[in-house]
This record gives structure tokens, C-alpha cells and sequence, in this order.
């Protein structure tokens, strides 16, 4: 018995002892972290301004805290920078739970297509955030950001948000110039010549290796699709017509047409067959080992694609072109000109000055300094000046600087930075997108809000494009697509486009 | 009150064991007794209030028009209005269908063979071969289903995928595994088999442990053959595991492997792959409609609750012990 | 056992060996597959040339070996702590003539079918002061009310007169839980800790919701970070403009020194599963 009873308090002991061992680990794991949040308080007047900030990272290691863009930042926006970086899937699906939860940080970047979600539109609405708009004067490089993107991220009329600034016609076709230059052939003006890209692309032996071993264009499920819409005359998702009614692409029949040159792309073999199923590393890769010809995305990404080729092949050339004629004119597909924008909370932000802090934090990264080192990267390190231009140091890596810039540059870079010497592919890129801006189709809803959009917009939205694939692949026909269009309408396409026409009348008439 | 029905019903070991006097003596005496057991429990007991029954105010949001910024009590009552939708939607019936085909071929098909493959893995003698066989099949547990479904993508896919060269070389064509509708349930089956079969067998194993060898001696010695000796010795041992893993499976009846499914929906197959858990994860979760999903949750609850009493209903029926 | 095995029998066993090696290498193959390509220098099915530059690579930033002590510290404790109050709480359920037994059992078995939701929880979590701490992957699952009532299970089926002769001879209920029904239950101890260890390592979305500080994260999170590569999640390329592409081998190298260490955890608690252990301690 009394053996038995020591036994049992030795064993309690040790319990005790290992679960004790346990909580001082954790205290001590979580300690620091405390005292930096506690600290913002006494660190309010005087001082750098503490700035926490949350926002996706999806590179392989966020660069360490202190490291020396951080330090450049913090030491240009007088700042104090807390920093928590997230995968962009993981960010995704923190985002609602943080807004309903108010745990803010001093700035919340909303992703583009979150702008009308209705976490983020109730939350708008409820009070949550600051209305910017009326400060903004006082910020000389915001208030240079072109007005219509502020006009495409307002909600109700007014302006909450700082866009990330992006151009706003920068869908692009990237091609291998190199296989054009083997088949002799020029690069594309109209859907016709481009039908015969693809052709040859995927038939003529375009890599001279003597295989049949190439196909015309890697698709993927996702923006390509509506990417052709505007060549064939089609609206960019929503046209207003002159008597304030709105329409939408899938009730016209250009928008068909734009759809039957997909699905002869298909029947030819001239694409890849498992679009639906394949992700940005899968079509990306069919792009970067040679197998496709063109690959449609952003105008920022042939750089990468060409260095990400040249690893197996080191003469694969690319070049990329945005607009295909159809007898229609130039039009090109065109967006809101931001990838998210940042709102600023009241709960974390309790005062106007706070708020001023937090908006200069993001005018001072839009300044030229901070211009500079977003473009360029670090002075002395990954780029010279010579003779007031910018010159790049080759072989220097500057993803540390990317690693803020991407998320945090409001403004374009290059907007604000010194000038500089630019890629050939870079400088095709200015200069596409700037060409670009005569010929935009915008959607005219991006600040519009329908009620039902917002409750069914997700269902409706996956119903289109289903149809739209199964259209492709050819397991819909010309019947079944207008079946599942007047089924769109009916379940609330023609209720949204009522709503938006009120919506449109509304904000006319406060104007 | 119902534990003297129960031990009047099934008077076992353990109903023998316990000191009959003890049901006759008065609560307080009995429970005073019972005080390490409950102060055992405490921890336990606390953890469930605190993180679970408290938030489960929550489930009210399935009633009101939930906007966090109010808070619950000043956000507007609905009603039933988000049910209401919730059942009048088109996609319902089908979601329905989804669910329950997928959540039954789960039963059917993947239960049992966790089953077969523990009571396989059980007649092996050699304990070397045994174990190496075993950590073989618990192995692909062990990835997410990230990485799975991408494993599938890469042998099952139309460009480039083992299975299709195969086929193709044999002179059968290709088969679009991945976005033929007809292959949708079969895939899903088949990765839930390849990533928790084995792993489902830790249980049974567990169990089987713990069956007397003194039963084989005895069985054997009878003369029972070995497929006999399955039917009446090891079965049996492992008959209650197995009752009160498939009543609790039956609770999370609705509840599929989200992300699996998920990540092989895709236009082609929508019509057979899309399940409550995906569909309200698009247009509830991710655009932070948190009433409707609230709403659709208390539905598959409500659906759980009313499977999970009816099994055990059924389960004590037979005479087994049930959950509770 | 008495060896008079008849032709069925051996039939059975060649079989039986034979199908379930089969399975094994079904089972095993694509993991081999993914540690081969992590080797691999080229992304070629059939590898060609070996190379641990994958390795040295995601070693090469801190984050990840961090990330890997987050996950094993909060693994073990984690383990410690479910294993601790499941068998506490399963060994009083465990007993048929407790008063208010079936009402604890119900109440546990609700939680298993009804939820608060996210963002209730996450309120609890934030009030009880566990956000941006390890403990934040402990405590908001500290059991789990599936294995909870397995658990208890396994406790019921110890026969009972061992337990209560124990008492007879005036033993405290804690010395018949240490001493008589956990070593009683070992191969089931093992499996729950299995469950509970594979359970808290793999937690991904815990970490994401409940932590901020990026040195806290636990491996599952880089790993999430660095195979699925934004697929596009944010629907802008602009978040890959400055990331390289992470090649197929440093993906796999990630995924196998992400799973390796639980895997291993398995052959250790391996040996607990041996037959007759309940029979053999009884005896004893």
C-alpha cells in the first residue's frame, strides 16, 4: 500500500513537473512578442510609428526581421515595420475571419477579387475602415495615382482605398519569337493570323527537331477565356447600352463567336486538352520546356518566363503582343489597374493622426527614394547611377526588395524612380501598356453594387463558366450554351443587371 | 434511470462486477464516492465548455443576418430565411445527391476495407514482414491532400500520365480520368482508399492486440479451421470497435474530405463531385457569408445528430454498449 | 500456436503475403518517387543525375528548420497534453455506474456533431489569451472527442474484476488507472498517440488563423507555402514577380523532410502493437 502511495506522488510530481516544464517554454517563446505590441502604446507621439502590417508572401523565406530593406524602409517612412507575412491562399482565407474578428493591423489589403465580397462590403459599410478620400490632397504622390482607379475601388461614391497600382490592359499573348523566326512567319495583327501561328505552331515542326512534339497555346481555366471576348467585339463582362440598360458578354453573339474560335482551337489539337485540371506551375512549365507556343498572362511575367526557358534550352526567345483585330478595331480587355488595394481600420488606426501616419507611410514608398528602391532595388548594391540614370549591377538578386515591393508599392515604381536602362522585354512592356490605354473595353460594374451579385454572384458566376467549358471541350453545344445562359438570366442574371443600372443612375445623379 | 434499465437488460461482467449495493445508495453518497473520477474528468470537462459549447452561440448566426462588425445580438433577425434559401436553391437536390453517394461509397466501400486489410494483416505470422507491410501502408497518411491529388494529376493525367501511356500503348485510347464525370466517384474512392486504408487499420490493430491468445489455443485445438477461427474468435473481439467507429463515422456523414473533393471538382465533373462542404465553402466561406454557412452547418448537424441517435438506437438494440 | 496447417491454409498465406506486399509497394511507390525526384537534378520521370542541392537549398533559409522544432516541440507536448486528459477523462467514462455518465458522454459526443463556427472560436481563443502562441495549437483541440470515446471503449473492455480487486485491496483510483488499465492498454496508448501526434503535426490551419508571427509557424505552413506557389490564388501574377519558380525537386524535398520525422515516429511505437500484450500483463 504505502508503496504503492510513493509510487503515485513520484509519478504526480513528475507530471507536474513536465507540464510546468512545458508553460515556461511556451511563456518564453511568446514573451518578446507581447512586449513589442504592448510598447505601441507609449510609442504613439513621439518617435517612429509603429506599423504592423499583414500581407501574402509566396516566395520560399520572407526576409528576416532587420534585414536591410527593412531597415531602408523604416528608416525613409520614420517607422517602426511589424511584419506578417502569409502564404496567399492561407491570407485568403484569413482575411474574413480577421475582419469579423477586429483584429486588425494597420493596414488591410483587400485582393482585387475580394473588392466585392460581401465580408468586405458589410464591413465597408458597417464603419469599419476610414473614408480616405477627403485626406488625400495631402498626399502628393497618392493623389498622383490616376483618378479612375481610385473611381474603379470606391464604394457607395467614396474612396477608401490605396490601390496597388498595376496596368490597366496588361493580358497578354506570350509567344516564342524564336519558333516564329524558324517558320518565317511575322507576328500576328488579327484572330486569322493568329489561327495560323497556332497552326504552324503545333504542325510545322516550329523547334526543328524533326518531332511532332509542339502544340499552338497552353490554356488554363480562369481570365483567358474573356480575354477574347473584346476581339470579337463582345463586351468586357458588362457593356451599358444607351438607354442605361446593361448587358452582359455571354447574351451577345460576338461573345459566341469568341467562343467557337476556342472550341476550334480545341477540335484542331492546336491546345492543351486538360485546361480545366492544370494549374500556374503546370502551364507555366508547358510554356517554359518548349511543348507550347503561346501562354496568355500578364505583362510583368515574359521576363520570367523567358529566364525560366533559357535553363533548358538557352535559345528560346520570347517576345509577347496584347491585341488581335477581328473587323472590330483595336479593343483590348482591360481591368481595374490595381491587384488589391490597402483599407485602413479604425480600430487599429483610433485616431485622424493615426490615419495620416499610416497614409504617409505609403506616400513616402511612393516618393521617388522610395520609388527608386522599389524599381531598382538597393543603391551601391543592385544598381549604380551613372550619369542620373540607373544602371543594374548583373547577377545581383533583389527578391529581399521584392519581397516588400510587390505587396506595399502603391504607385508605380517607375512612375516616381529615376530613369533607367531597361530589358528590351521590360521596355516592350511600357510600352504595350501604355499603347494599350486607347483601346480599352472596361467593365463598367467594378464599383457598382448589386445585392444579388453579392448573394449569388459565386453560383452564378460558376455556372457561366462551366458552360463556357463545357462549350470548349464540346460537350455543350450552341443550344445547351443559351440553355445555360437563360438559365443565368433567370436565376438572377437579369435581376443584377436591373440592379446595376439603379446603381449606375444613383451615383450619376449624387455626381 | 436508464443505467438500471441497461443493467437490467444486459446483465454482462462488467453490471456483475459492480457492487450492486452502490446503485442503492442514495446520489450524493454515490457521486461523493465517485469524487476522483470526477475530479479526473475536470480537465476534460472544462476544455469542452470553454472551446466548444461557448462559441456555439454562433450557431444563432443561422438565424440572424450576422455582420461582425454589430456583433451577434445587433445584427437583424432572419429567421429561417437562410434555410429557406438554402433548400430552394437549384443546386440542392444535387448537392444532396452528391453527398449522400460519396458519403455511402465512404461506408460501403472504404470502411471495410480497412476491415479485411487490418484482419489480413493480422493472419500474417512473421512479425518482420508484418511490420514493414504495415509501415508501407500507413506511409501515404501521411501527405496532405495536397500533394495527393497532385500525385493523381501527374499518373492520371491525359498529358503525360503513366496510367494514359499505358492504355494508349495497349492500343485502349486515353481516358479522361480527371474530367470525366463517370471516373469522378471512382478517383475519389480510390485516393481515399490509397491514403487511409492503412492507416485506418491502427485501430483495429490496436484491438486485436488485445484479443486473448488463450481463444486461439482453445479454437485451434477444437479443430476450428483458421477462417473459422476469424468468424468466431477475432471478429468478435474487435465487433465493438467496429460498431462505435461506424456510428461515430456516421456523424461526420456529411462531412467529406473537403479538400480532397475540392481540389478534383472542376467544370467537367461538377455535376457528380460538388458536396455541401465545397459548395458552401465558395459561396459562403471564402466571400464571408457567415449566416448562410452557419445555416447550411446546422443543417448537416442537425442531419449527424439524428443518423448518430438512430445507430446507436440501433447498436443497443442488438445488445451492444453504444456511445453513451 | 499448434502448427496443422492445411493446403487452404497455405494457400491462404501464400496469398495473403503475396497481396499484401502488393498493397505495401502500391502504397509505397509514389513516396519513393517523390523522395527520388527530390534527388534528381532534372525533372525527367526516370532521374538521372543525383543531386542534394534541393536539400541545401531549403536549408538554406532559417525559416524552415525552424518551422520544423515549432512542430516537433508542439508535437510532443501537444501529444502529452491530449494523451493526459483523453485518459484521465476516458477512464471515468469508462465507468458503467458513474452518475451522470451518459449525460458527459452526450455532451462530448454534441461536440463532435455540433460547431460553433470559425469565427466564435476564434473569439474564445482570442479571450483566453492564446493567439500568436504555441499554445494556440494545443489548447482549442486539447481533445478530440472521436478518440475520446474509442479511447473509452478500449478502457470498458479491461475486465472489470481486475480493477475492482485493486480496489478491494484499497487501491486509490488513480493507482488503478497508472498501474492496472494504462499498461493494460498500451497497444491502444500507442495508437491514440499516433492519432493525436499525426493529428498536431499536420495542423495547418490552426497556425494560419490563430498565429502572426512567421517564427512561430510550424512546418505545415512552409510547406503549404512552398507547393502550392499562389497558383494564382490572389488572381495576379504580381505576387510572383520577384519568386522564382521552385523547381519539382525542391517541392518534394520539402514534402519528405515535412514527413519524414512523423513517419519515423511510427516503427518506435510499432513494437507496442505486438499480440497479447493485454494477455500477458493479466497473467503477470
Amino acid at each position: 500500500m504505502s508503496v504503492l502511495k510513493g509510487l503515485k506522488k513520484k509519478k504526480r510530481l513528475g507530471l507536474l513537473s513536465t507540464a510546468l516544464l512545458g508553460l515556461t517554454l511556451f511563456t518564453a517563446g511568446c514573451s518578446d512578442d507581447k512586449a513589442s505590441t504592448e510598447s505601441k502604446e507609449g510609442a504613439k507621439d513621439k518617435g517612429p510609428f509603429e506599423m504592423s502590417l499583414m500581407f501574402n508572401f509566396d516566395g520560399v523565406e520572407f526576409p528576416k526581421e532587420g534585414n536591410e530593406v527593412e531597415k531602408i524602409i523604416e528608416e525613409m517612412t520614420n517607422t517602426k515595420l511589424t511584419v506578417n507575412p502569409l502564404p496567399g491562399t492561407a491570407f485568403e482565407e484569413k482575411l474574413p475571419v480577421m475582419i469579423a474578428s477586429g483584429e486588425f493591423p494597420d493596414a488591410v489589403p483587400i485582393p482585387r477579387r475580394h473588392q466585392q465580397y460581401p465580408y468586405v462590403l458589410n464591413a465597408v459599410q458597417g464603419g469599419v475602415f476610414w473614408e480616405i478620400g477627403p485626406y488625400l490632397d495631402e498626399f502628393k504622390n497618392l493623389s498622383k495615382i490616376n483618378s479612375q482607379i481610385y473611381e474603379n475601388i470606391k464604394y457607395d461614391g467614396k474612396t477608401y482605398g490605396v490601390p496597388r497600382v498595376r496596368p490597366m490592359a496588361r493580358r497578354v499573348f506570350i509567344y516564342r519569337q524564336d519558333w516564329l523566326q524558324n517558320l518565317g512567319m511575322e507576328e500576328p495583327k488579327t484572330i486569322e493570323e493568329f489561327h495560323k501561328m497556332l497552326r504552324a505552331f503545333t504542325f510545322d515542326d516550329p523547334d526543328k527537331n524533326g518531332k511532332d512534339d509542339t502544340y499552338g497555346i497552353v490554356m488554363n481555366q480562369g481570365q483567358p477565356f474573356t480575354y477574347y471576348a473584346p476581339f470579337f467585339g463582345a463586351p468586357n463582362k458588362w457593356e451599358v447600352k444607351k438607354d442605361g440598360k446593361f448587358v452582359r458578354d455571354v447574351t451577345t453573339d460576338e461573345f459566341l463567336e469568341s467562343l467557337k474560335f476556342q472550341k476550334q482551337l480545341n477540335e484542331e489539337g492546336l491546345m492543351n486538352k486538360d485546361f480545366t485540371v492544370i494549374d500556374r506551375p503546370e502551364w507555366t512549365a508547358a510554356v517554359e520546356t518548349g511543348q507550347a507556343g503561346v501562354m496568355i498572362d500578364t505583362s510583368n511575367s515574359t521576363q520570367n518566363i523567358e529566364l525560366g526557358a533559357q535553363k533548358s534550352n538557352p535559345n528560346a526567345k520570347f517576345s509577347m503582343f496584347s491585341i488581335l483585330e477581328n473587323g472590330n478595331g483595336k479593343r483590348i480587355f482591360a481591368e481595374g489597374g490595381h491587384n488589391g488595394f490597402f483599407l485602413f481600420p479604425k480600430a487599429s488606426l483610433e485616431t485622424e493622426d493615426e490615419l495620416k501616419k499610416a497614409l504617409k507611410f505609403f506616400d513616402d514608398l511612393a516618393s521617388e527614394e522610395g520609388s527608386n528602391l522599389f524599381a531598382w532595388g538597393i543603391e551601391g548594391v543592385h544598381y549604380n547611377v551613372v550619369d542620373g540614370k540607373a544602371e543594374r549591377i548583373p547577377d545581383t538578386n533583389a527578391d529581399d526588395v521584392g519581397a516588400y515591393g510587390a505587396p506595399l508599392a502603391t504607385l508605380t515604381p517607375l512612375d516616381n524612380a529615376m530613369e533607367g536602362t531597361l530589358t528590351p522585354l521590360a521596355e516592350l512592356e511600357l510600352k504595350l501598356t501604355k499603347e494599350n490605354e486607347q483601346y480599352m473595353v472596361s467593365d463598367p460594374t467594378l464599383a457598382l453594387v448589386s445585392d444579388t451579385y453579392l448573394e449569388m454572384g459565386e453560383q452564378l458566376e460558376v455556372l457561366l463558366d462551366d458552360a463556357h467549358v463545357k462549350f470548349i471541350m464540346g460537350e455543350l453545344d450552341e443550344k445547351g450554351w443559351k440553355a445555360a445562359v437563360e438559365e443565368w438570366k433567370k436565376r438572377g442574371g437579369d435581376k443584377i443587371a436591373k440592379e446595376y443600372e439603379e446603381a449606375q443612375k444613383k451615383s450619376k445623379a449624387k455626381k | 434511470m436508464s443505467q438500471v434499465i441497461t443493467k437490467d437488460a444486459l446483465p454482462t461482467e462488467s453490471a456483475v462486477s459492480t457492487p450492486i449495493v452502490a446503485a442503492k445508495k442514495p446520489l450524493a453518497i454515490r457521486i461523493w464516492k465517485e469524487r476522483w473520477l470526477y475530479l479526473f474528468m475536470l480537465p476534460g470537462l472544462l476544455y469542452f465548455i470553454i472551446y466548444k459549447y461557448v462559441p456555439m452561440w454562433g450557431m444563432l448566426m443561422a438565424f440572424k443576418n450576422y455582420q461582425p462588425h454589430l456583433g451577434l445580438w445587433a445584427s437583424e433577425w432572419v429567421g429561417f430565411r437562410h434555410f429557406e434559401r438554402f433548400f430552394t436553391e437549384p443546386e440542392f437536390g444535387m448537392l444532396l445527391k452528391n453527398t449522400v453517394i460519396i458519403a455511402v461509397l465512404d461506408l460501403v466501400i472504404f470502411f471495410p476495407v480497412t476491415i479485411i486489410l487490418a484482419l489480413m494483416l493480422n493472419e500474417i505470422r512473421k512479425s518482420v514482414f508484418k511490420r514493414t507491410i504495415q509501415t508501407f501502408v500507413y506511409v501515404p497518411h501521411f501527405l496532405s491532400w495536397v500533394v495527393v491529388v497532385g500525385i493523381f494529376y501527374i499518373i492520371f493525367g491525359t498529358e503525360g500520365g503513366i496510367i494514359n501511356a499505358i492504355l494508349e500503348k495497349l492500343g485502349f485510347g486515353t481516358i479522361d480520368f480527371l474530367t470525366d464525370s463517370e471516373w469522378f466517384r471512382p478517383m475519389i474512392v480510390l485516393q481515399m482508399v490509397w491514403k487511409d486504408a492503412g492507416w485506418g487499420t491502427v485501430i483495429f490493430l490496436a484491438a486485436l492486440a488485445g484479443v486473448d491468445s488463450n481463444l486461439y489455443e482453445a479454437a485451434s485445438m477444437d479443430g476450428a479451421s483458421r477462417w473459422r477461427q476469424l468468424w468466431h474468435v477475432t471478429l468478435p473481439s474487435i465487433r465493438s470497435v467496429i460498431v462505435i467507429l461506424l456510428i461515430l463515422r456516421l456523424g461526420n456523414f456529411l462531412d467529406l474530405g473537403f479538400e480532397q473533393i475540392f481540389l478534383m471538382v472542376n467544370a467537367l465533373n461538377r455535376e457528380v463531385g460538388e458536396v455541401f462542404d465545397t459548395y458552401v465553402y465558395r459561396v459562403g466561406m471564402q466571400q464571408g457569408q457567415f449566416s448562410y454557412s452557419a445555416a447550411v452547418g446546422l443543417f448537416k448537424s442537425a442531419v449527424a445528430f439524428v443518423l448518430v441517435l438512430g445507430a446507436n438506437w440501433l447498436a443497443k438494440k442488438f445488445g451492444e454498449e453504444g456511445v453513451y | 500456436m499448434i502448427e496443422s496447417r492445411s493446403l487452404g491454409s497455405k494457400i491462404f498465406d501464400i496469398f495473403n503475403h503475396t497481396f499484401l506486399l502488393l498493397v505495401g509497394l502500391i502504397a509505397l511507390l509514389p513516396f519513393v518517387y517523390i523522395v527520388v525526384t527530390s534527388f534528381s537534378a532534372t525533372s525527367d520521370l526516370i532521374p538521372t543525375k543525383f543531386t542534394t542541392e534541393a536539400y541545401q537549398y531549403i536549408f538554406s533559409a532559417d525559416t524552415f528548420t525552424k518551422s520544423l522544432l515549432v512542430s516537433v516541440f508542439v508535437t510532443l507536448v501537444g501529444t502529452f497534453v491530449q494523451l493526459a486528459l483523453s485518459c484521465l477523462m476516458a477512464y471515468s467514462l469508462s465507468h458503467t455506474h458513474l452518475p451522470g455518465r451518459s449525460f458527459f458522454l452526450m455532451m462530448v459526443l454534441i461536440t463532435m456533431l455540433f460547431s460553433g463556427g470559425m469565427i466564435p472560436t476564434y473569439f474564445v481563443v482570442q479571450q483566453t489569451g492564446l493567439l500568436n502562441s504555441l499554445w494556440a495549437l494545443i489548447i482549442p483541440n486539447a481533445i478530440s472527442a472521436f478518440y475520446l470515446i474509442i479511447l473509452k471503449n478500449f478502457f470498458q473492455s479491461i475486465p472489470g474484476e481486475l480493477k475492482e480487486s485493486a480496489k478491494i485491496d484499497g487501491a486509490h483510483e488513480l493507482t488503478v488507472l497508472f498501474r492496472i488499465v494504462l499498461p493494460l492498454s498500451l497497444p491502444a496508448l500507442a495508437a491514440f498517440g499516433l492519432f493525436y501526434a499525426v493529428g498536431i503535426w499536420n495542423q495547418y490551419f490552426n497556425a494560419i488563423l490563430y498565429i502572426s508571427d512567421p517564427a512561430l509557424y510550424p512546418v505545415q505552413v512552409i510547406l503549404r507555402q512552398l507547393i502550392i506557389l499562389s497558383s494564382g490564388a490572389i488572381g495576379d501574377s504580381s505576387s510572383i514577380e520577384t519568386i522564382p519558380y521552385h523547381g519539382q525537386s525542391i517541392q518534394m524535398a520539402v514534402i519528405v523532410v515535412a514527413t519524414l520525422p512523423i513517419i519515423i515516429l511510427y516503427p518506435f511505437l510499432q513494437k507496442h502493437f505486438a499480440k497479447g500484450v493485454l494477455l500477458g500483463s493479466v497473467k503477470g
